[in-house]
Formats: C-alpha cells, structure tokens, sequence
C-alpha cells in the first residue's frame, strides 16, 4: 500500500474517530490485535488459531495486568485507523515504535526489538571479535557500552563494510563509522551476501532475524556473527504495544507488565523460543 | 359507439424551436376515409407539423382533436408548452399509427414481436389473438415468411413494409406517414407504394408526408401545399397538381415534376 | 514449491483459500449488483432536465474516480462508522463501540467506488440508443415505463455491457483492498498463509490462480450475455 495513502488514512481516521468512549476505564478487559501474518512474531496455523511470541506474550502480559485479554486478528493495512476507531483496544503486531506512528498513538516502553550485528566470513581475521558488552542500547550509552562502541570504531578502522541502502543499518554506520570505514551500500540483501561470500567486501550489517536463519542454512554456511547486537539510537526505538493516544494509563499498565516480564526473563524466554535469540529490550 | 366523421382536427397550430418559428399556424381536418398528402420543399415545416399531432412534439399554441377528444396542453414554469395528461396523449398515440421515415423498427425483437408488442402491451390483448392478427398482417403487406427474422436481416423496403403492419396491428383511427419512402432505394420504394395505395383503397384515413408525387396526386383526396410554416394551398390533386392558385406552389411542382 | 501446505483440512491450507475465495465472490457480487443501482442512480441523475441532480452526479463522479480504492474504503468505513456512533449516541444515547456490519460495510464500500464508473457506463449507453428507438414506442402509446422495460432498457443493455463487464473485472480485484475493515478474502489469506508460513511465492500464486479462475468464469458469463443482448444486430 502506498505511503502517502496510508499517512493519510491514518489521520484522516484520527480525526474522525470519536474522541471519548465510555470505556472500561479500569480495563478489566482488553481487546488486542495482532496481524497473524508476521512469522515468528504473530501469525496463523494451518487450522487457523493465532500463534506466535506476541501471542504468548500478550497472554502472559494480561495475567499480570489481572485483565481478560480478547485477541483478533486484523490486517496491517488499517490497524491503526481501526484501532482509533475503537474496534479495539491494543495493537502487538510487531509493530515498531517511530515519531511518525508516534503522531497519531501512543506506545507502551519496548518489548522486543531486532538487535543488529556484523556478520564475517569464518576464516577471516575478525572471526573472533567481541567486545566487553554482548548487547549495547545506543540510546542510554553507558561507560561499558562507549568503551565497547570505541573498540568496534578500532576494529573495523580501514574495512570494507556492506550494508542495505536505505536502512537503519545504514544510518548507524554513517553516523558512528563514516569516517573510520569504508562503507558500501547494496540495493538488496542478497546481493550483499554474495559479495561477502566472495571476499570483495570485508563485513556486512545486518538485522539478527536475517542472519539467525541464515546462518543456520547452508547459504549462510561460511558466516559467523561477530561483535556487540545492538539496538537503540539510529536502530530505532524497537516493538512496543500500540495504544490510543487518550488511553495513556493503559499503556503504562502495559509498561509496568512489561517491565516485571522482562525483569523475571520470561520476555527472554519467550524470544529464545520463537527468533532463536534473545529479542526481547532490556 | 359510431365513429365520429372528424377524424382527426388541428387548429392553428404553431411550433417554434427557440427563437425560430417553424410552424405558423397550420390547420387540417381529416374526415374518416380521407387521404391527405402534405407537400412541400425542405424547412417547410411538413415532418414537424405531423409529428406534433401525437405529440412527439409539442406544440406551442394551436388545438388538436383526435376522434373528438381534445388533447390538452399546459405551461410548464418557464412557460413552455408541456403535456397536462399523459395517460391521455398515451391513448390517443395509440389510436394514430405513425410510420416513420428511418422505419425504427426495434432492432432488439423479431418482426413478429415487432408487430405483436404494442397490441400486447399497450392494449394489453391477449397474445393468441394478437399473433393471429400480426401474421394475417405481415402477409398482407407480403412478409409473412420474414416473421422471426430481426429487422436487421431485412431491406429497407421490407422493413418499412413491417412499419406498416406494426402500425395497422394498433387498429388505429389514423394513419400517419412521415416520409415513409425517403430513405429508400428507389428500386424498393414501389412495394412500399403499393401497400399504402391498397391502404387507402381500403377505406383508410391516411395522412402522408411525402415527396412521391404520383402517390399524392392519384390516391389523395386533398392536397396540402406548405411553404415556410404556413399553407399556401390546400385542395383537390386536381387543382393543385393543375392549376395551383399559389404561385410558389408552381414554382415548387415545376421544379421537381 | 511446498506441496503439503496446500492440504485440505487443519493441516493445510487449501480450505482457507477456498473459502476466501467464496467471500471474494460473495463481496463482489453483492457490490457490484449494488453498483448498477447506484449508477443507474446517477445516470439518470446526469440526464435529468434539473441542474442541482447533475451537479450532485457530478460530483460523485468525479471525487469518487479521482481518489484511490483504498481511501475510498476508509471513508466510507470509518465515516460510516462515525455516523452509526453519532447517530446511536445522539437518538439513543448509546455510547461505545458499533461494528457496522462488515459484509454489509464491504459491498457498500466497493459498490459506491464501482458505481461511479457504472454511472459513466451507463449514462453513455442510454445515450447511445437511438431516438427513433424511444419514439417508435412512444408514437404506439407506451407509457414511460413500458418505454423503459421494453425498449431503452434492453437496447441500454446492449451498448452497456462492454463497460459493465469491465466495472466487473474491477470490483472482482477491488475486493483485494477490503482486508482493511477486516473481512477475510483472498488476498487477506493469502497473506496470513504466506506471512505464517514464509513461503509467499505458494501462496500468491494460488491466490493469482483464483483470481484468473474468477475473472474467466464471469468472462464467458459476460461473453454470453453480450451475445443474447446483440441479437437482432448484425455487425456487432
């Protein structure tokens, strides 16, 4: 769907949307959507049932609020228009958390996000490059975190990194190794594979769902995953859940849920399960 | 009830179109029986005249009378003329049986369903009879085998052929001709003649525009002359075809005889 | 190409296909019997005698064939759905949420975006008939409505039906879009099935076969019917 056609349905359904529903104020029940069409996220069985790590998460976030949690399936097209409209209450569909949606809905704090990292060839003599810190959130940078973030600049000081154009991958490389690499772009991702398979560029960036599977095949056979995964910042605010913008006390609800998920590590769990590593914020 | 001897009456009849008058004040009267051939150069107003006697134009002033009854006419807002009772103009067209000059046979029905719809859905009669009717009239107008074909099958000839027997299946007071044979083939314009000269041989009341001078004057009982919206002759063949008291009226005979 | 996952039955995905298949039919259908209502609406409105009905046809026309499907969609959706909650509230003071009707909402979506091009269909083919047609029927006393039953509306057919079979092929693929207000079709499932699944080229594909099934099946339907409606004509 375009985009322009889209911003603007978005909109024009927020102004039109009625403002003030008598609700469930102490929202003993909620009513979710979910896409259902978004593997391993959220997405629909060979009998129809909706599965997926939203699905398990949301079922395990509504324990915690004490909340009787309705989940439907609605198509991406139009789940935000629908939800201001009231059809329900909440969107979890692997939906990321950006200043444009951030205009029309609110968000709850992150779930999840898709950290990104370098990819090199096994017999390359970056093969076993690792930093102090395994995760950096480049948007809190703490002193361990910059200290790792100056070993990546060092490491890769001189390389020849591939990227897809147009990413946020891209954006991150600019801004924090632009001067010290040489940074080449690609119109797709297999592209970019193909020339790190053959030597012509020294690394490559990408998001963990893509490498994770890949690696896993016989495509990716000859790659390991080197450095820190990293999130936040020019990567993005990650995952969050997709509320109305009037109903702010049930994204906190949301939030302070998410928060205990994450802190007992069923968040972790649960990602471990359906990506294959750790998606889940911190 | 007796048929009434007026036929067919109109009175000062005028039509403009815009800001051009065509018809300036046109009377007739045509008595059961009588033949009444309406002659004239092009722009004379003839074919409107006819068509504002069943109303497929609408006169601006005049009156017209079909078998005694007046059809009536009102002013709409912007003060135009505009019919007052449909349902009356609507029975009064089927009791004048028009033949146009382009045949507007309907191209969707066979000939038979051609001739058969207006018995059955405007007089609603029932089919049976009115498909007797229809195919006793088809071969009388010498097209009965033609009965299932579609009008696009046919000759000009054969279709204005299956024109007249459409009308004549109404039963209708009057007939009406407008041009019948102008679009035609001059090869196919005789069997067209002929049935309409057998028409009037029969008794009926015929009004015919036309430009078939041998028609008008052997078969009509009066003869209409109108030059620029207005009569300028009117008698028998014989005199006008003879010794026309209007002048241009000669002129108009010498040149196209 | 997976083989096993179109399986009928809980395994695979054969019976979701098809049944997405029947609801697209099933939408297009009905919108677009509710389209030739509302363009022969409009179609007459474009030829009646009085400004303000021509003007209003107009305007339906034109903003309705200058803004994308999918707005179109929205519009109608949420602004119908607007107008049930203001109207429920306002009268009888019903607060919350109303799901309109969604089979309902989608015929009349798609029936309003496919009946402006039938009112163009339409329009041109009633003024296609020839005038000596109408004046035959007129001169052997039909009233306006047998003019109509008998005449102007099977020779409108006629000149119609090239264009109302492509208004058809339109609201056939416009029910692609309807996934929106949340109505399952073809395109929708298709997309479950290809996002749950990861293999979209399967997927697609079936979902292009269905199509092509449904737009050639109307197409021999609208064949016959342009054959039965020319039938007194001889070139064409």
């Amino acid at each position: 769907m375009s985009r322009p056609v889209a911003l603007l349905g978005m909109i024009l359904s927020a102004t039109l949307a009625v403002p003030a529903l008598a609700q469930d104020q102490d929202w003993s029940t909620i009513r979710i959507a979910t896409e259902g069409a978004y593997a391993p996220w959220n997405f629909t069985d060979a009998s129809g049932e909706l599965v997926g790590f939203e699905l398990d998460l949301a079922r395990n976030l509504c324990e915690r609020m004490e909340a009787e949690c309705e989940i439907v399936a609605q198509a991406w097209d139009g789940i935000i228009p629908a939800l201001q409209a009231g059809k329900y209450d909440a969107i979890m569909a692997g939906m990321s958390i950006t200043d444009e949606r951030k205009e029309v809905i609110t968000f709850s704090r992150d779930y999840a996000a898709t950290p990104a990292k370098f990819v090199v060839l096994k017999d390359s003599p970056m093969a076993d490059f690792s930093t102090e810190m395994e995760r950096i959130n480049l948007a809190e940078v703490s002193d361990e975190e910059q200290a790792a973030v100056g070993q990546l600049v060092e490491q890769f000081r001189g390389m020849s990194i591939g990227v897809q154009t147009a990413t946020t991958h891209e954006n991150f490389l600019r801004e924090y190794l632009g001067e010290e690499a040489d940074i080449r772009t690609y119109d797709t991702q297999e592209n970019l594979d193909l020339d790190l398979q053959a030597g012509r560029v020294d690394a490559a960036l990408a998001s963990m769902s893509y490498w994770v599977p890949l690696l896993e095949g016989d495509d990716g056979a000859e790659f390991t995953m080197v450095g820190p995964a990293m999130t936040g910042g020019p990567f993005g605010e990650g995952v969050g859940v997709g509320i109305r913008m009037e109903d702010q006390a049930l994204a906190d609800k949301f939030t302070a849920a998410i928060d205990e998920a994450i802190a007992d590590g069923t968040v972790k769990e649960l990602a471990e399960e359906w990506f294959g590593f750790d998606a889940s914020a911190k | 009830m007796a048929e009434p001897a007026q036929a067919l009456v109109v009175e000062d009849l005028h039509k403009s179109f815009g800001p051009i008058e065509v018809l300036k004040g046109v009377s007739l009267q045509a008595r059961n029986h009588d033949v009444i051939s309406i002659i004239g150069s092009s722009g004379s107003g003839k074919s409107t005249f006819l068509r504002c006697i069943n109303f497929l134009e609408i006169p601006n002033s005049g009156r017209i009378s079909v078998g005694g009854e007046e059809i009536r006419v009102r002013s709409d807002r912007a003060g135009r003329p505009v019919i007052a009772d449909h349902r009356q103009v609507e029975r009064l067209r089927a009791r004048l049986g028009m033949v146009f000059q382009s045949f507007n046979l309907w191209t969707h029905m066979t000939v038979l369903q051609n001739v058969m719809e207006g018995p059955a859905t405007v007089l609603k009669q029932p089919k049976p009879q009115v498909r007797e009717r229809a195919m006793a009239l088809l071969d009388k107008v010498g097209i009965a085998e033609k009965h299932d074909a579609y009008p696009s099958e046919l000759s000009g000839g054969q279709q204005q052929r299956v024109a007249i027997a459409r009308a004549l299946c109404m039963e209708p007071q009057v007939l009406l001709f407008d041009e019948p044979t102008s679009a035609l083939d001059p090869e196919l314009v005789g069997e067209v003649l002929k049935v309409m000269r057998d028409l009037a041989a029969e008794g009926r009341t015929m009004i015919v525009v036309t430009h078939e001078m041998g028609f008008a004057r052997e078969v009509s009982s009066e003869v209409i002359f109108l030059h620029n919206g207005q009569v300028e002759e009117r008698d028998k063949p014989s005199v006008v075809f003879g010794n026309a008291k209007s002048e241009r009226c000669r002129q108009f005979l010498a040149s196209i005889l | 190409m997976d083989l096993s996952l179109l399986v009928w039955g809980d395994a695979g995905w054969s019976d979701e296909m098809l049944r997405g298949a029947l609801m697209t039919l099933a939408v297009a259908t009905a919108a677009y019997a509710f389209s030739i209502l509302v363009g022969s609406l409009f179609a007459a409105c474009k030829l009646s005698s009085w400004l303000i009905l021509r003007l209003l046809a107009d305007v339906y026309t034109t903003v309705v064939r200058g803004i994308p499907e999918l707005l179109i969609i929205y519009l109608v959706f949420f602004g119908g759905g607007v107008l049930l909650r203001s109207v429920a509230s306002g009268i009888f003071g019903f607060e919350g949420y109303i799901d309109p009707p969604l089979f309902v909402t989608g015929l009349v979506c798609i029936g309003v975006s496919a009946g402006a091009y039938n009112t163009e269909v339409i329009r041109g083919a009633v003024q296609a008939v020839p005038r000596g047609q109408i004046e035959a029927a007129k001169a052997i006393g039909m009233s306006t409505g047998q003019r109509f039953w008998r005449v102007l509306l099977p020779q409108t057919a006629r000149y119609a039906l090239p264009g109302l079979g492509n208004v058809w092929q339109l609201t056939l693929k416009e029910t692609s879009l309807i996934s929106v207000i949340g109505l399952v079709e073809i395109m929708r499932q298709a997309a479950v099935a290809a996002g749950s699944t990861k293999e979209p080229f399967t997927f697609y594909l079936v979902a292009a076969v269905l199509y092509l099934g449904l737009t050639s099946l109307s197409n021999q339907g609208f064949r016959r019917a342009e054959v039965w409606a020319n039938r007194g004509v001889r070139y064409g």
